[in-house]
């Protein structure tokens, strides 16, 4: 009963994760998913701008035409090739999880390492097409969703790959087990969730554009 | 009452503990990193603008934004929030259980990061009714110059000004933190826990409100954001850098309450005593976990609204700029799709509040508890489906005005029946009009008006006419002045006692309240005239004929200062000297009230059983939770078994469903079972052969429990009960089989039984299964002519008399040839016939049994069945004696016996 | 039993907070002169509204002041009320009328909405710019523009509501009409009435638009078909000289 495995916490100070054993539930990787709920919310107000923008304009006009009087044209290959790099980097950290899990400390360390830089790389790439993109934030309502959207789902990569570096170091240091990788887990979870929402802006906004 | 605090105030040992350094080096650390970040953020500015040659270089927008969130989060660095996360991130040892800035021992340890949700409670408490003097200040400010026609002392702007301030921080850093400070205090300790889930995360939330106070403050003072506190654009886009700050303290005080939200809602999930079901959970515990739901998908659209303003600001972006593609109503349906639910998010928790007090202070149950809980999640849901009824004017999607007035007016529906059930609460109550019951009460009276002065703006036609009035303005301050200030207020005095382990002062509580109220209604009632007329809203100067009602509200808003001064004066003295606080003074049932005052360190040595409901008022002997402790300090922990539990059932008592129900509630060790046994038409002996099988099974498994027969039916079971019942636990038959189901049993005992009743189903067939287990002597009786016979069933009811017995009779046809053959059938027909008889005989007579037919003999009978019912001694009927050395080598292990099925008595 | 030792002191309790109530709503002029054609419905849905929400005041009021009074626990009674905990019966009660009476509120102002914005064709089409902190009225057919509404009795108005695209949000209001419409930039947005009174009446902006914004006033002026052929008659006169 939940009763004794609370009734050890008190001789060691123990406050909350015998709490969450007792529970069978990790606490943190709940937390994460809670966040990632407040997290899709933000992204779903910055699609409500685009939208709104987007539905303002007239039927078949759209993209429509850049202060310059051209139509906004945006990288659909490149873009799609850094969305593989992204999508495959979902499978490195999963590949990550999966090593802890049978015990295999090499796959753990080289999967983080593998998704760390495709991580980054999808970062450069993306930093790359802004320069060439050849319209700015402040060209139009179009270049401000886009580079809001776009730029907001860069920072989440930022924070994504800030988590995974620290999970590494952990992870470096010998830290993490089977049974004790909560951190780890919820830096993955919040991953592919970056990587969900890649692919959907890239649908909605590259190709159905 | 069982209630327990450990004398000792030390933390726990096992993970080197260090003495801390003193507050000031907390402070001095806090004071250079924000230096530090303000400087590295106007540098970071400085050099990029530089790089991508942004001309003129100076744009203070920019500047100011940037270093207000560098020097927000060189503030929390400073202080220490993320003292241990840093040394995690980098790969230093670290302690999972580090509770090196848990507790308080002197109030010096309120000044510092601390990790104990009861000193987060009070750290947020004072901070948010610190910001409180400030809004009220602006809101004093706003109603003097409003006293009287013409400009007074403050030009539009400056005016424009205060009301925005006012509102923005009432909001977001008195009415939303006040109940998360609250409930910080009082949440884990009613629902059995030790603390939040996560404590630095905690810390951190409290930590970020101060910042982001003081740069509503710095922006109010230097530049004042004048667009209001929803700061629609284009106007806000016209703001300086004041608007700025706004922008950024809306999200860091945004992400202070997510964190917040997050921490409850992992809180309730994972980390309730055991017993503390959903459904008996407080209501304030329902109300959190809501809205922390709201908060964390609502407050992301806020914080996208003023991402948005702040970079057509300071980056050029063309959100809301129609002139380049922009959509100006946009923001509003962003800013309105957190801003609604946010109405919510400030009325929910002091819903909360007031069900926990009204129930208290009326000494009765709650009334309609479940209705209760479902309609703050049915208010929830609704409260995301109704932001545009702000819009009903705004020029959007004229189609959207009628579904969302649908929506609107339909949240009348759940909010009305918590204000029914709150009356019900109240009726034949035991009311005591103790500070916190006068505000709850006070709260009842000037939400319904705030609630049906809501109706009209859900309304579309008349809002067209009250929109954007004086109407609205009292509209708002009647829910949020009347639903969340005032439940404030009775929070904090319901569980100052609880918090500070003092009382406070009642008279001047109660002068706090009259002066409150009658200030209250004097400030806001005048408005709706005045929005009527067409007074509009934020306007520093009106039209004369609004001199009076403008005058009378600004003598209330004095009258109002006047009561809030009262308020503090109270509570400072009190904290210092006031008498010293019982454990529960107010009597009350839920788990804050049963440890002490204030409480120990980690709360609960042990996690508390949580046994009953928390509102069983007036109920004989109920209790809503036990806490474990060492007697010698008058803790429970040696009470085992002490108190009964009535079990009543009569065919059903020897069922596995039932005693499967007293087997877990036996777990919690804290039961004697009295099983009633109302044999209404059966047998007596058979009703007494049942029981004892029953008990015999429960005594198998360490249940304490003890059984009778009575004569009638249930009632007189419940009549016969013992005094100090906790609970009635009744078994009958589903529905349509039941006779005492057709009577209406259930209703009628619970009310006769004045105590909680469960009720268990058995279906009619699990109540004639025989039980398995040692306890019960299983017998394959092995009969064929006799199977039918008195002489049967009387030869075993004498052996169930010496022991608790169940029994498979078996009838081995003993079939030689074709089994198919006519005559075959006819054989087993008739075979099925009289074991069916026999079966039935045997459950009249109060023992279990069922029935098999067997093609083959007794031996091959002896093969097939055993290893189905696993007897534990085969019996052979006179008749069959014959074979009984072929059934014994069938057998093998199990005994084999011959049963005299002819000294039948009549 | 029990109900009839409640009824007669639950009855006076009702009857002085209604009366009370009544007091107020009657002895009060709540609503400015009522000067347009769609005013007439939005006054009778609020009156039904406020009838409405004054029997459920009285009931929810004669209540809450009847179990303070009586129920209240004497000095030293330690004892607890009645172990009720819930009454299923009620419960439904107090959900259905209120979703009742929800239905016909809604039903009516839906009616009630779509009468206010049924347009005629022979309506006075107003282009109008509201800008930090004027209104300009435009009449194009003799090219004048006012910075006073001037509009003839019994026709409908339609205004034409437009803001300069680098100006903010405002709201147009005239009380004595009940009709209020938001002035946004980048859209044009429209607003209805058809004036019955003859007079003057303030139009007020009613969205925070700056500093300006509690001077932001303007004047609607009604007058007589004959009057108002007459003001257009002389203004495009002194237009021309």
């Amino acid at each position: 009963m939940a009763t004794e495995a609370l009734g050890h916490g008190h001789h060691d100070g123990v406050v909350s994760t015998d709490v969450s054993k007792a529970a069978k539930l990790s606490q943190g990787l709940l937390g994460m998913v809670i966040f990632i709920g407040s997290e899709v919310m933000l992204f779903a107000s910055l699609f409500t701008a685009y939208f709104m923008a987007r539905y303002n304009i007239a039927e078949g006009n759209w993209p429509p035409l850049s202060s310059d009087g051209e139509p906004f044209e945006l990288p659909k290959l490149i873009t799609g090739v850094n969305t593989v790099i992204l999508v495959f980097s979902s499978f490195t950290i999963w590949y990550a999880e999966h090593s802890l899990r049978h015990g295999n400390r090499k796959g753990l360390i080289r999967g983080l390492g593998l998704t760390l830089l495709l991580g980054a790389t999808f970062l450069v790439i993306q930093i790359n097409e802004y320069a060439h993109l050849g319209f700015t934030p402040a060209d139009k309502a179009f270049g401000s969703t886009f580079y809001t959207l776009t730029g907001f789902h860069g920072a989440h990569v930022f924070v994504g790959l800030t988590i995974l570096t620290f999970c590494f170091i952990r992870a470096k240091v010998g830290d993490f087990s089977p049974t004790k990788m909560t951190p780890l887990a919820a830096g993955s979870v919040y991953w592919h969730f970056v990587d969900v929402v890649w692919v959907l802006l890239y649908i909605l906004v590259y190709l159905l554009s | 009452m069982a209630t327990y605090a450990p004398a000792h105030h030390s933390l726990p040992h096992g993970h080197g503990h260090h003495e801390l350094p003193p507050v000031s080096h907390w402070w001095k650390r806090a004071g250079w990193w924000t230096a530090s970040g303000i400087i590295f953020g106007l540098v970071i500015v400085a050099f990029f603008r530089a790089v991508f040659e942004q001309t003129p270089l100076w744009e203070a927008k920019t500047y100011v934004g940037i270093a207000a969130i560098t020097g927000t989060i060189g503030f929390l660095i400073g202080i220490g929030c993320f003292d241990w996360w840093a040394g995690w991130m980098i790969g230093r040892k670290v302690d999972y259980h580090d509770h090196s800035l848990h507790g308080a021992r002197t109030w010096r340890d309120y000044l510092r990061v601390n990790t104990d949700h009861k000193v987060i409670g009070v750290q947020y408490l004072v901070v948010v009714f610190t910001f409180l003097c400030v809004a009220g200040a602006f809101a004093e400010l706003l109603r003097t110059e409003l006293a009287r026609p013409g400009q007074q002392f403050a030009d539009g702007e400056t005016f424009n000004g205060f009301t925005s301030a006012h509102a923005i921080i009432m909001i977001l850093l008195f009415v939303i933190p006040a109940f998360a400070g609250l409930a910080n205090f009082v949440l884990p300790l009613m629902i059995g826990a030790k603390d939040m889930a996560f404590p630095r995360l905690n810390a951190l939330s409290v930590w970020m409100l101060p910042p982001a106070g003081i740069l509503f403050l710095i922006g109010a003072l230097i530049e004042p954001f004048s667009s209001g506190w929803t700061a629609y654009p284009p106007l806000a886009l016209q703001g300086g850098i004041g608007q700025t700050l706004f922008q950024v303290g809306v999200q860091v005080a945004g992400a202070s309450s997510i964190m917040t939200a997050v921490n409850f809602l992992v809180t309730i999930a994972t980390m309730r005593a055991p017993g503390m079901t959903v459904w008996r959970m407080p209501l304030l515990v329902w109300a959190n976990a809501t809205t922390s739901a709201l908060v964390v998908f609502g407050t992301p659209f806020i914080a996208g609204s003023q991402f948005m303003t702040m970079f057509d600001a300071v980056m050029g972006t063309h959100f809301f700029d129609s002139a380049n593609g922009g959509d100006v109503v946009m923001y509003q349906h962003v800013f309105w799709f957190y801003s609604h639910p946010a109405v919510y998010i400030m009325v929910l928790p002091g819903f909360g509040i007031i069900s926990e007090i009204i129930s208290t202070f009326s000494r009765k149950p709650i009334f309609g508890y479940r209705a209760i809980a479902f309609s703050t999640i049915a208010i929830a849901i609704l409260g995301f489906s109704v932001w545009a009824h702000h819009m009903y004017v705004a020029g959007m999607a004229p189609w959207l005005r009628v579904p969302m007035m649908i929506t609107t007016v339909v949240i009348a529906v759940p909010t009305g029946v918590k204000v029914f059930s709150w009356l019900g609460t109240l009726w034949r109550g035991k009311i005591r009009l103790k500070t916190p019951m006068l505000f709850a009460l006070g709260f009842l009276f000037t939400f319904v008006l705030g609630g049906l002065t809501g109706v009209y703006l859900g309304t579309v036609p008349v809002d067209i006419h009250l929109s954007d009035t004086y109407f609205v303005v009292a509209h708002l301050h009647y829910v949020l002045f009347g639903g969340a200030a005032f439940t404030i207020f009775a929070g904090v005095y319901y569980w100052f006692p609880k918090m500070t382990g003092r009382m406070y002062n009642e008279t001047l509580g109660k002068w706090h309240f009259w002066i409150t109220f009658v200030g209250m209604q004097l400030t806001f009632m005048p408005q709706h005239w005045a929005g009527m007329q067409g007074m509009p809203r934020r306007v520093a100067d009106y039209d004369p004929r609004f001199a009076d009602v403008n005058l009378a509200s600004t003598i209330g808003s004095f009258l109002i200062v006047i009561g809030t001064v009262v308020f503090f004066y109270n509570m400072i003295t009190s904290w210092r000297s006031g008498e010293r606080a019982p454990w529960n003074p107010w009597r009350a049932k839920t788990l804050e009230w049963l440890v002490s005052s204030p409480p120990s360190i980690f709360n609960f040595d042990t996690a508390p059983q949580v046994v009953g409901s928390p509102y069983n008022y007036g109920v004989p002997g109920a209790r809503h939770a036990i806490v474990f402790a060492p007697e010698e300090i008058g803790g429970e922990s040696t009470e085992q078994g002490d108190r009964p539990i009535v079990v009543v059932a009569n065919e059903t008592v020897a069922s596995t469903a039932l005693l499967d129900e007293v087997r877990e509630r036996a777990q919690e060790r804290l039961w004697r079972f009295e099983l009633i046994v109302p044999r209404g038409a059966t047998e007596r002996s058979a009703a007494e052969r049942r029981l004892a099988t029953a008990l015999a099974v429960l005594r198998e498994a360490g249940v304490v429990a003890d059984g009778r027969v009575v004569d009638g039916g249930p009632l007189d079971a419940i009549a016969a009960r013992p005094e100090d019942t906790h609970e009635v636990i009744l078994a009958t038959y589903r529905p349509g089989e039941s006779q005492w189901m057709r009577h209406d049993m259930v209703d009628r005992l619970r009310k006769a039984a004045d105590v909680p009743l469960t009720h268990v189903v058995v279906t009619r067939s699990e109540a004639r299964e025989p039980l398995g287990g040692p306890a019960v002597t299983h017998l394959l009786v092995l009969a064929c002519d006799a199977a039918g016979t008195p002489g049967l069933t009387d030869a075993l009811v004498a052996r169930a008399d010496r022991e608790p017995i169940s029994v498979t009779v078996a009838c081995p046809l003993g079939l030689a040839g074709a089994t198919w053959s006519e005559e075959a059938g006819a054989r087993r027909a008739a075979a099925v016939a009289r074991v069916r008889a026999a079966v039935d005989r045997l459950h009249d007579a109060g023992i279990a049994a069922q029935g098999e037919v067997i093609d083959g003999d007794a031996a091959a009978a002896v093969a097939t069945l055993i290893p189905v019912h696993a007897p534990a001694e085969v019996v052979l009927a006179e008749e069959l004696a014959g074979s009984r050395g072929a059934a014994q080598a069938a057998a093998g292990e199990v005994a084999v016996t011959t049963l005299s099925t002819t000294t039948a008595g009549a | 039993m029990t109900r009839s030792r409640h009824t007669l002191p639950l009855a006076l309790i009702g009857i002085c907070v209604f009366g009370a109530t009544a007091a107020v709503l009657l002895g009060i002029e709540w609503f400015p002169e009522r000067a347009s054609r769609e005013a007439t419905g939005i006054d009778n849905l609020f009156w039904f509204l406020t009838w409405s929400c004054a029997v459920i005041f009285t009931i929810v009021t004669t209540a809450l002041v009847y179990s303070i009074w009586r129920f209240r626990a004497q000095p030293g009674d330690d004892s607890d009320g009645a172990p009720i905990h819930g009454h299923t019966g009620l419960e439904i009660v107090w959900t259905v009328i209120p979703v009742l009476l929800l239905i016909v509120v809604m039903v009516w102002a839906w009616i009630v909405l779509e009468d206010t914005e049924k347009t005629t064709a022979d309506r006075l089409v107003v282009p109008t710019v509201a800008q930090q902190f004027a209104w300009t009225f435009q009449y194009p057919e003799i090219g004048a523009q006012s910075g006073d509404l001037r509009v003839p009795l019994g026709r409908q108005v339609e205004l034409e509501l437009r803001a300069p695209d680098t100006d903010v949000i405002h709201s147009f209001f005239v009380p004595e009409f009940r009709v209020k419409k938001d002035v946004v930039p980048g859209i044009v947005t429209r607003v209805w009435f058809t004036p019955t009174k003859v007079g003057t009446y303030p139009v007020v902006c009613t969205e925070l638009c700056g500093v300006g914004h509690n001077a932001m006033r303007s004047r609607v002026v009604v007058m007589p078909q004959a009057e108002y052929d007459q003001w257009l008659r002389t203004t495009r006169a002194k237009l021309a000289a």
